[in-house]
């Protein structure tokens, strides 16, 4: 016990000497964790948020009960289900109401005490913002008003705002809830005031399984009726992959710190390779040795695991924004905590870090093991070694591709799909060096002879390569996680961007159709707001046994004829509308395609009242996170075979009298709407529904793409940590050089042009190996999973955004490094000569 | 929150109203106020959220001495004072003679001294929680509702008007009925989750008006409550648990009470037994800690034919036996928080001749309701055996680090 | 039983020119608490015959007895406890952990070995004139003044050999008389043994024995020799 006491304290004394190294050392560690962490919070973060978009200050609203005549509900009826124990449903009135200016406003207005709550009870929770909202549900009431919206009204807190009809709404008290959205919440009876009225427009039903939903519809009056919400967009399918993709790329950036570590490990060690030889002259065994620095590991991944959840924790905090619903300002901080405090993340956490110590740690202590102990290694020592160390990577690297390459064509599980991306990843990594010193010599070749001073600059590389070796990997992969992250959600946005305005081209989305809609089209014509329609069809039915969705459309409605297309037959959309033939073409989503296997032009099977009937395939349209089949159909050719078709949806184009008329030809629509009959609650926006899908979105890339340059950074901290280490041990060296005649630009060259070369070279390999990822999970591990794909976008601008940022990163260490060199040269001017 | 010198100088010299409640009307409190950001800081003080009680609001009705008690009209709600509730406990066994409990409450709280009682505008607040020990685990739940609209309420006769009116008390589904104008016979029914409770209540004995004629006195300071209780309610029913059906019969506990005026400054929490014993007779006892250490003793001693006597200070010797910690929040451990109680008591009344242990039948029988405290079966040894009910409230919560 | 016997040692290194010789069949014995200087030219082979000694490399044949033990016959485990225990080694360049201050440092191996004596250590310092640099670091010291908490590092647990090698090597002449004097001295009350390499008559001629290694083999040489 004495020994390995006195081991450690000699081990460890170092780092309370050189402290920095000790930063050095638990920087990659901590990043490590870090990043995972956050990673996790982030994706539960978003996750959550998808499913919180969809309801009504954090209720989630699964069904929604309408009356089946008529705009409203009687309060007695909603109070019998409660009383008869439905506690998930709750009271919702929607308005629109108009400001002096004409503006139209959104009101929405429930009771914040039938809400229901996550353990399903009914419950109230308090916003974490200390606000009594006792003033709420009180007479003269509140308006909470979204804190954009109350700027853009120019409202401050307390002010009542003045309606066209002479009414004020509620003081106003501004809320900074991203679930809000523009819309203005009152409490149910500020709402009856304020409309002179006395009844609901419509019960919203929390989550309920599907025996408490029969009992719910059994228990319905028959004037009311329970539907399904439908979601106009299904984010949380639509994000799952994006997610998956996430995760790859976070198990990416711990690869990352894996390196990091690896690197940091070996310089620690390399450092303190003078105590190791002393302790062992002095009789201490290789045991103890391991003992001690398995020991060291054990505290070091304590203390990095801790500080890597706090980071981690601090970081989702900072780059989560105050999402937190209404009713639970706190939200977000609590989820993170509660994610992050679990025994298992802090297990894995833990974990996580001393198992990639203790790869690191592995070989070198192998290395120590083999070595005898008088002769020290040396780094410079080494790089005659770095030629076989060089050829053996290079050739597990091409074991690796090859592997790859095997593997490839049998790929049918995302988890595979993740070996293969690791393989490919730690193949490319192993083939670096090999890559560098290559680099190297071509570039020796080529430098002419008449300029020793520079081929001496150039061949000084072969010197810094053994020591920078693992330093560079670990910043290629950086920099693939970096661009591989840009250029996949660069893709992902822009399709959906792109794929959202082809999709929702209509300015307005009715939810059903109704008899009133006849009229209201007659006066938008008339009026001139309207410009165009598309009443569309819809049913369920089953193909492979799956459940499918079949949709008739209009062929001449401005969105069916922008349709976005994957894949299709030549003239598709003109053999589509022809309905004339035996075996008429049908368009499906790219689902049918990947998952289903159905080739273009290939055959469908459906059944209809008339038996089964063959359709043919003349197109695959992008339809983003759809778990189930789809086809489209010319309208006529649905009601055809299946007369039993309802409608769905109307969307109506408003027409856009001039530019920035926009806001008064939607104001004449809604207007218009709200006279024809329709409740403000039968209708969504096409800007609403955007802001709705993007917002959540922006907020994930945004965060994202933060976590990647932190990577960076860190992989930036363990390249200059090597140049570190080859200076402390090259400044005899460079002593030398001055003593030569050498000038300081000179030896700032000597580092910089090697180290240029070499950052180029990896910047290179990783905007290659980026984007292969980026197309191996777009086209390969998306497909597999979801069945869908998008297009992949190839930016230049994140390429070079990413040499800018490479540039800087080596700029910035040269000049640390010349600047150590600068103040220690002095001193190893001074020793030169003295011993060798 | 106003306070202020005046204030403090007027809370001291207000009487006290009783115990039980209490808890609950703070829930309220909390819950209407919002004056603590509940998630996670509101649960780390309860002494804290106490203070909402401490404070006066004028413009209710006062608790004066001498007040006739008319029943049934007094069975109903009373909107001129400010907290008033409807407070149910009962000890049962089942057919294997395995002990259950199960505890029902509902909370009236007006908002404003001038009651509006229709509409969605009325400022009647309603919230109840209800448990049930079963000999193996404590559920609990908690709803709330707003007045004037039908979803919760207290429906009673007058002899005035509705004399007819039979006797209801409900929010949501969780109702506790009765055919006549008379809360007994009844039936009580709830659910928490999928444990579904059934039970029907009958009582033949006299209501029991605590303190000085129903004037509950509640500290040498003079506050007071309202105050009156049915100890003798004979219960039979069902209780549905995890699938199985369990026939229940025992004994019922009613605490009607009403009060305008809040805690005493120095008043940190309460102490509170209801307890049957094996002879038929019931005694009710309480403690109001006061941070001075010269607590408030209090109760009452009734026997089987619904005979009182009113308990003074001076009467009753109280006397904790052991303190247990009980952690809330065992499966969430970032929410999981911790709380020293007295969970095993001495109770003796020399004037009687009375001297009883009291346990907790086990000690996870935490209500972890916005508003925290303890609440559930005790068992009694000593002087008689019996089965009854205790509650602890202002115990501080630890959150565990 | 002499401490240290050894015979017929030989050892050579193999690169890529060929073979180079060391040591050819050197051997020579020492008893308990006797010294003797090793001499030679540079890449005589002086230091790796302390190294083969020290089980700190692999003798290519011959054998090395200590103590009637064969080094040759223990793993590495082994011989790290007999450097712990039985021996210490001095250098040239002085082998100080560099994070630990001075104090630590003198007791580092006494400490290993669990063998401590407080009045010795006193002793040691006073001697060495160290009273006043314990608490400092290394680095803080002058090169004298570093081999000298070398040296008190190596013989605080009385080793029974003490191994040195130029062990004033990077001091100047003066402070290398002074500090060889009371290395000596030290030495002796320690009642370690002691082989030490040096180039220097001067030095050698502290010591009980004096042997020339030339042409990988020893030789004896006499105090008038040379």
């Amino acid at each position: 016990m004495t020994e390995l006491r006195w081991t450690l304290r000699a081990l460890l004394s170092h780092y309370w000497r050189h402290p920095w190294q000790a930063l050095f050392l638990l920087s990659g560690l901590v990043a490590g964790v870090a990043l995972w962490s956050a990673v996790q919070v982030i994706n539960a973060h978003a996750k959550a948020s998808y499913e919180q978009a969809d309801s009504l200050l954090g209720a989630q609203r699964e069904y929604t009960i309408y009356p089946k005549q008529g705009t409203s509900i009687k309060q007695a009826s909603y109070i019998k289900l409660r009383r008869q124990g439905f506690t998930e449903i709750f009271p919702v009135i929607e308005a629109r109401v108009e400001t002096q200016q004409g503006m139209l406003l959104s009101i929405i207005a429930t009771d914040l005490f039938a809400l229901p709550t996550e353990s399903g009870s009914t419950g109230v929770a308090v916003a974490g913002d200390n606000r009594a909202w006792l003033d709420f549900i009180q007479p003269p009431y509140q308006a909470w008003i979204p804190e954009a919206l109350a700027n853009q009204l120019d409202l401050i807190q307390g002010q009542q705002l003045l309606l066209k009809n002479g009414d004020l709404l509620p003081p106003t008290v501004i809320r900074s809830d991203a679930q809000q959205g523009w819309q203005i919440l009152l409490d149910i009876g500020a709402a009856q005031a304020l409309l002179s009225r006395d009844t609901l427009d419509y019960l919203a039903v929390g989550p309920v399984d599907d025996e408490r939903r029969q009992a719910l519809e059994e228990a319905l009056p028959a004037s009311l009726s329970l539907v399904k919400n439908q979601q106009a967009l299904n984010l949380t399918q639509l994000t799952d992959s994006l997610h998956t993709n996430l995760s790859a790329m976070s198990l990416l950036s711990f690869a990352v710190g894996l390196f990091i570590v690896f690197n940091a490990v070996r310089f620690s060690l390399w450092y303190r390779q003078q105590t190791v030889k002393n302790l062992r002259l002095m009789g201490v065994g290789l045991n103890t040795l391991a003992v001690a620095l398995l020991l060291e590991a054990l505290l070091w991944s304590v203390i990095a695991a801790s500080a890597g959840l706090l980071a981690g924790y601090a970081i989702s905090l900072k780059l989560l924004p105050t999402l937190g619903s209404m009713m639970d300002g706190l939200y977000g901080a609590k989820m993170s905590s509660e994610l992050l405090l679990k025994p298992t993340t802090v297990f894995i956490a833990w974990a996580m870090t001393l198992i990639g110590l203790l790869f690191a740690l592995s070989l070198p202590m192998w290395q120590v093991s083999k070595q005898s102990v008088i002769h020290g290694s040396q780094l410079s020592s080494k790089w005659r070694q770095d030629k076989v160390s060089r050829k053996q990577l290079g050739i597990l690297s091409v074991m690796l591709g090859l592997a790859a390459a095997l593997l490839y064509p049998f790929i049918d599980s995302v988890l595979m799909g993740f070996v293969l991306l690791g393989l490919i990843l730690f193949s490319a990594a192993w083939l670096l060096p090999y890559l560098l010193a290559s680099g190297l010599a071509a570039v020796s070749k080529v430098t002419p002879k008449q300029r020793p001073l520079l081929r001496w600059m150039i061949s000084d590389g072969w010197a810094q390569l053994p020591t920078l070796r693992t330093a560079m990997m670990a910043l290629l992969l950086a920099l693939t996680c970096n661009f591989g992250v840009e250029t996949l959600i660069g893709s992902f946005r822009t399709s959906f961007t792109d794929w959202l305005s082809q999709r929702l081209t209509a300015d307005i989305y009715l939810r059903e159709q109704r008899p009133e809609i006849a009229a209201l089209i007659a006066e938008g014509k008339s009026t001139g707001w309207l410009s165009d329609t598309h009443a569309r069809m819809e049913m369920s039915t089953y193909w492979q046994n799956r459940p499918a969705d079949l949709r008739g459309l209009v062929p001449t409605a401005p969105d069916t004829q922008t349709l976005p297309l994957a894949k299709a037959i030549p003239q598709a959309m003109q053999l589509w509308n022809e309905s004339d033939h035996s075996e008429p073409w049908i368009l499906a989503n790219e689902q049918v395609h990947y998952l289903a296997g159905i080739p273009l032009g290939g055959s469908i099977t459906l059944d209809t009242v008339n038996g089964p009937q063959v359709f043919k395939v003349a197109g695959f349209f992008y339809d983003y996170g759809n778990a189930r089949y789809q086809f489209y159909l010319p309208r006529q050719m649905l009601l055809k075979h299946w007369p039993q078709a309802r409608d769905s949806g109307i969307a109506l184009w408003v027409n856009h009298l001039a530019e920035g008329e926009k806001n008064t030809s939607m104001s004449m629509a809604e207007k218009a709407m709200l006279k024809a009959g329709f409740a403000p609650g039968d209708w969504i926006t096409q800007s609403r529904l955007r802001a709705v899908a993007m917002d959540i979105f922006e907020r994930t890339f945004t965060i994202t793409l933060a976590m990647n340059t932190l990577t960076l950074i860190v992989a930036g901290l363990a390249l200059l940590t090597s140049l570190m280490a080859i200076l402390q041990e090259r400044l005899p060296q460079f002593a030398g050089w001055s003593a030569l005649g050498v000038n300081r630009w000179e030896q700032l060259m000597v580092i910089l042009i090697p180290l240029l070369l070499f950052v180029t070279i990896s910047w290179l390999l990783a905007v290659s190996l980026g984007a292969l990822l980026s197309w191996l999970l777009i086209h390969k591990l998306n497909v597999m999973s979801f069945g869908w794909s998008m297009p992949m976008l190839w930016q230049a601008t994140p390429a070079l955004a990413l040499a800018v940022l490479c540039l800087s990163l080596v700029l910035f260490s040269v000049a640390v490094t010349h600047w150590r060199l600068r103040s220690q040269l002095p001193k190893a001017l001074a020793q030169l000569g003295s011993t060798g | 929150m106003n306070v202020n010198v005046t204030c403090d100088t007027l809370a001291i010299n207000q009487p006290l109203s009783r115990t039980k409640g209490y808890s609950l009307c703070l829930l309220l409190w909390l819950v209407m106020g919002a004056l603590v950001p509940l998630l996670g800081h509101a649960e780390d003080d309860t002494s804290d959220a106490y203070q909402v009680l401490r404070q006066q609001v004028d413009g209710f009705a006062e608790v004066t001495p001498d007040r006739p008690f008319v029943f049934p009209d007094d069975h109903g709600p009373h909107p001129d004072y400010r907290i008033e509730w409807w407070y149910i406990t009962a000890n049962l066994q089942d057919e294997q003679g395995k002990d259950w409990g199960i505890q029902w409450t509902l909370f009236r709280q007006s908002m404003d001294a001038k009651p509006v009682l229709r509409g969605w505008e009325s400022n009647q607040l309603w919230m109840a929680h209800a448990a049930v020990s079963s000999p193996h685990e404590h559920q609990y739940a908690e709803r709330f509702a707003r007045g004037g609209i039908g979803q919760a309420g207290v429906l009673s006769a007058n002899r005035r008007r509705n004399y007819q009116q039979p006797f209801e008390v409900w929010l949501d589904d969780w109702v506790w009925k009765s055919q006549t104008a008379s809360p007994f016979p009844s039936t009580l029914s709830y659910n928490i989750g999928d444990t579904e409770v059934r039970l029907n209540m009958r009582s033949s004995t006299p209501w029991v008006l605590q303190g000085n004629n129903g004037f509950s006195q509640k500290s040498g300071k003079g506050q007071a409550s309202y105050y009156y209780s049915q100890p003798h309610i004979q219960v039979e029913g069902t209780i549905s648990h995890q699938g199985q059906h369990h026939q229940l019969t025992g004994h019922a506990w009613l605490d009607r009470e009403w009060s305008s005026q809040p805690l005493a400054k120095e008043q940190k929490g309460w102490d509170w037994f209801s307890l049957h014993l094996e002879s038929g007779d019931a005694v009710m006892v309480y403690r109001l800690r006061q941070t001075d250490g010269k607590h408030w003793l209090s109760g009452s001693w009734i026997d089987t034919k619904g005979n009182s006597v009113s308990l003074a200070s001076t009467d009753i010797l109280l006397r904790e036996k052991d303190y247990r910690w009980v952690i809330v929040n065992q499966d969430k451990p970032s929410q999981a928080k911790k709380v020293k109680l007295p969970l095993s008591w001495e109770i003796e009344i020399p004037r009687l001749d009375k001297r009883w242990q009291v346990d907790s039948l086990y000690d996870q029988q935490w209500m972890n309701t916005q508003f925290p405290y303890w609440e559930g079966i005790v068992k009694v040894q000593g002087s008689d055996t019996g089965m009854g009910y205790m509650e602890l409230t202002g115990y501080p919560v630890e959150i565990i680090r | 039983m002499p401490l240290l016997d050894i015979t017929d040692l030989t050892k050579s290194y193999a690169h890529a020119e060929g073979v180079t010789p060391v040591l050819d069949r050197v051997g020579f014995s020492l008893k308990a608490g006797e010294s003797a200087a090793l001499r030679g030219e540079s890449g005589s082979g002086k230091s790796t015959l302390l190294h083969l000694i020290a089980g700190l490399d692999e003798a290519d044949s011959g054998v090395i007895h200590f103590d009637g033990q064969a080094i040759q016959s223990l793993n590495e485990q082994e011989r790290a406890k007999l450097r712990r225990d039985r021996l210490s080694l001095v250098f040239q360049q002085f082998h100080l952990i560099s994070t630990l201050p001075v104090l630590d440092n003198i007791r580092f191996q006494a400490a290993l070995c669990g063998r401590y004596d407080e009045m010795f250590e006193q002793e040691l310092l006073g001697k060495l004139g160290l009273q006043d640099q314990l608490h400092k670091y290394p680095h803080q010291l002058s090169g004298g003044q570093q081999q000298r908490v070398a040296i008190a590092r190596a013989l605080l647990h009385k080793p029974a050999l003490v191994l040195a090698d130029e062990p004033t090597g990077n001091l100047d002449e003066q402070s290398s008389l002074q500090v060889m004097s009371l290395f000596k001295d030290l030495v002796q009350q320690a009642g370690s043994a002691l082989l030490m390499v040096t180039h220097s008559r001067e030095m050698a001629n502290y010591l009980d024995h004096q042997w020339w290694l030339q042409h990988h083999t020893l030789s004896l040489l006499s105090a008038s020799d040379d």
